[in-house]
């Protein structure tokens, strides 16, 4: 066991082998390590400034024990150490995150399967009324048989219950770049399934447009940056078109980034039959 | 797609039934509480039920005028005298429990989910609406056995409508309600005139329609007058014609315990190759001055009934209105024949060819006052044109 690694985190850690540090930011760590019990499995090690910090991290805990799926990692325990540590233990999935294979699937039907795979994992989560609220490619995990495993619920909001973000934000938590305009604007009651399949819009180009957002200026043409352009709408239709792919493939990208809930897709069954539409459009 | 026409009834109810079932103008019946007393609702024969809409008519709560009385579920009754500070936690479930179980058990078409009936653009609308019955009315269709279709009752207001980040905050709260099938519109135009002459509302009305459709939802286009025509672009589920005009019309006021009682308007006749309705008065200068004149009076059974000499005119008269009823629903079902860029070409050829016939009249010297001529097809147009080039029907 590596030295380096914090005094609280090796009391932890002494109960696995083949430890590996997987990723490191602010107050939490990820390990890759083997327990006898559980087999390889991850572990995240970090702390908690306020109760409410504590209540969003049992909150994603108590949304993954309650999904069996092929989509999500599997939580296989939970615990808090004093004074402010919290340890969450979830099955280790071999895969890579989708941030570092998007040119993967940049063919059409790739792009459509994989974006099918997606609708498929949230909507265990939307039927649930529990939007993600962060679906970004590093969020999304690519196991070597193709299938997604979506992860970080840290944000994810329980449209039933109360807020824990009584804030006067401008901004909703989010990572900007792929949060709905909704979200941007922090208009909480209207953050609903609609607001991921925002976020999957942008994926979804992204993997057609080989990694390019759709909202960059770069791409674009115009904007300061990726979120004033989210605001006002432009992203990179024009590109799009000239990919000459199937009319119906631009419909659903269109919609899926309508820049209001309700321009996008009203239920998962409508949204599922559109991709469809395209699959069909292009076999 | 083909729509439904339905017929928007008030207390004359049975003839809205008769012209129904004698002459095939409608597809069903919406049911007004305010107008047909809570027995006899239940009494009308199954047949006509099940392909009706009843509208609980909760718009002013505290308010039971006329029939809505003999509703124990009516929320003034129900919370012993409304208090907007107190119903929503202690008398909302009781009174959506019984409207739901009410309409469920006279086995109406679609469960409404009232609404209240709110001037202006007041910022607390969706949270009202929720709060009062929105959330109960859900809660109450939820705990019935069998599923049942929820049409959620919408009055916008001409405010609203034209306001866009209004609109979009109704459209994103409507579309985000889970169970609800779709939404029994009003629209309620300011204008004082018997025809909306306002191109921008029939415009922004056309999308809002058209918003909902898109997203799958049932639209019911509730107190329409002869705009059902024009509105009938944006490819509602079912459109309304009704006999007086405050079930053409809507106006709170009628909903009001001080409305007065209004003196009774001259008769009129719906003439469909002018999409207008035409006083009595101006029919003799039509077929003495205008060539062809007597060819703009549509001949069916009623019109030979009513121009016999022994007629006596008035606006009472069941037959001015199952003559309206046969001419409308005859255009209507044509219309619903047709889709997209066909159904809009038709419907321009029809305003056209009505605005033809309005400046013959002018020609003719026949020179009818604002309620009577065809000032209103001008915004039509506007409308309908502007509505085609969002669509791509024209260029």
């Amino acid at each position: 066991m590596s030295p380096a690694w914090p005094t609280a985190h090796q009391k932890v850690l002494r109960n696995y082998t083949a430890v590996i540090l997987l990723k490191q930011g602010g107050q939490k760590a990820a390990y890759r390590a083997h327990h006898a019990d559980h087999g390889n499995v991850v572990v995240k090690i970090g702390s908690y400034a306020t109760i409410n910090g504590l209540k969003r991290i049992q909150r994603e805990v108590e949304v993954l024990r309650g999904l069996n799926s092929k989509y999500y990692p599997r939580n296989i325990a939970f615990s808090t150490e004093p004074p402010n540590q919290f340890v969450i233990v979830e099955e280790y999935v071999d895969s890579v995150p989708l941030s570092a294979s998007l040119t993967q699937f940049s063919a059409p039907a790739e792009a459509l399967a994989f974006l099918r795979h997606l609708v498929q994992g949230l909507s265990i989560i939307w039927e649930k009324r529990v939007v993600h609220r962060d679906i970004k490619p590093d969020n999304i995990l690519v196991a070597p048989d193709g299938v997604p495993k979506i992860i970080d619920l840290g944000i994810a909001r329980l449209l039933d219950d109360e807020s824990l973000t009584r804030t006067l934000n401008a901004r909703g938590p989010c990572t900007p770049n792929y949060a709905s305009p909704e979200q941007l604007k922090n208009r909480k009651a209207q953050i609903d399934q609609r607001a991921d399949q925002f976020g999957l819009g942008i994926v979804f180009l992204q993997l057609l447009l080989s990694g390019a957002h759709p909202f960059d200026p770069a791409i674009v043409g115009s904007g300061d940056s990726i979120v004033s352009n989210i605001l006002s709408d432009k992203w990179c239709r024009a590109k799009l078109q000239r990919c000459s792919h199937p009319s119906s493939i631009q419909s659903l990208a269109a919609k899926l980034l309508g820049p209001e809930p309700f321009q996008r897709y009203r239920t998962t069954a409508s949204l599922l039959s559109a991709i469809t539409v395209c699959e069909r459009e292009l076999s | 797609m083909k729509f439904d026409i339905y017929h928007q009834a008030g207390f004359r109810y049975q003839w809205n039934i008769q012209s129904i079932n004698d002459d095939g103008t409608g597809d069903g019946i919406i049911i007004g509480a305010r107008s047909v007393e809570k027995d006899k609702v239940e009494q009308l024969p199954l047949k006509v039920r099940k392909k009706a809409i009843f509208d609980p008519q909760f718009f002013l709560p505290a308010v039971p005028k006329g029939q809505l009385a003999t509703y124990d579920f009516f929320p003034h009754l129900a919370s012993d005298g409304f208090s907007s500070s107190d119903y929503a936690d202690e008398s909302a479930g009781i009174s959506a429990s019984g409207c739901v179980a009410f309409q469920v058990q006279n086995r109406f078409r679609h469960v409404v989910i009232p609404t209240r009936y709110m001037a202006g653009m007041p910022g607390d609308f969706i949270k009202t609406q929720n709060s009062l019955f929105v959330v109960p009315f859900l809660e109450a269709i939820a705990s019935q056995d069998g599923d049942h279709s929820a049409l959620l009752q919408l009055v916008v207001t001409d405010n609203m409508l034209k306001d866009d980040e209004y609109t979009a905050d109704l459209l994103n709260w409507i579309t985000g309600l889970e169970g609800v099938a779709g939404v029994y519109l009003i629209a309620e135009h300011n204008g004082s005139s018997k025809q909306i002459k306002d191109a921008d509302f029939l415009y922004r009305l056309l999308r809002f329609t058209l918003a909902l459709r898109q997203n799958d939802m049932v639209v019911v286009l509730g107190y329409l007058n002869t705009e059902a025509v024009l509105l009938s672009l944006s490819d509602p589920s079912v459109v309304t014609m009704g006999v007086y005009e405050n079930t053409r019309a809507f106006k709170i006021r009628t909903f009001e315990d001080n409305d007065t009682k209004q003196r009774g308007p001259s008769p009129r006749l719906y003439m469909a190759r002018c999409l207008q309705w035409i006083d009595r008065n101006y029919h003799g200068a039509i077929e003495r001055r205008l060539p062809g004149g007597k060819e703009l009076f549509d001949q069916n059974k009623y019109q030979a009934i009513m121009f016999r000499p022994s007629f006596k005119w008035h606006f009472s008269k069941p037959e001015l209105y199952k003559h309206h009823f046969v001419e409308l629903s005859r255009q209507l079902r044509q219309i619903s024949e047709l889709e997209g860029r066909a159904r809009f070409k038709h419907v321009k050829a029809i305003i056209e060819a009505a605005m033809k016939n309005f400046k013959k009249m002018d020609e003719s010297g026949i020179v009818l006052d604002q309620d009577n001529d065809g000032s209103h097809l001008a915004a039509w147009m506007t409308a309908g044109n502007e509505f085609a080039k969002d669509q791509g029907w024209q260029n």
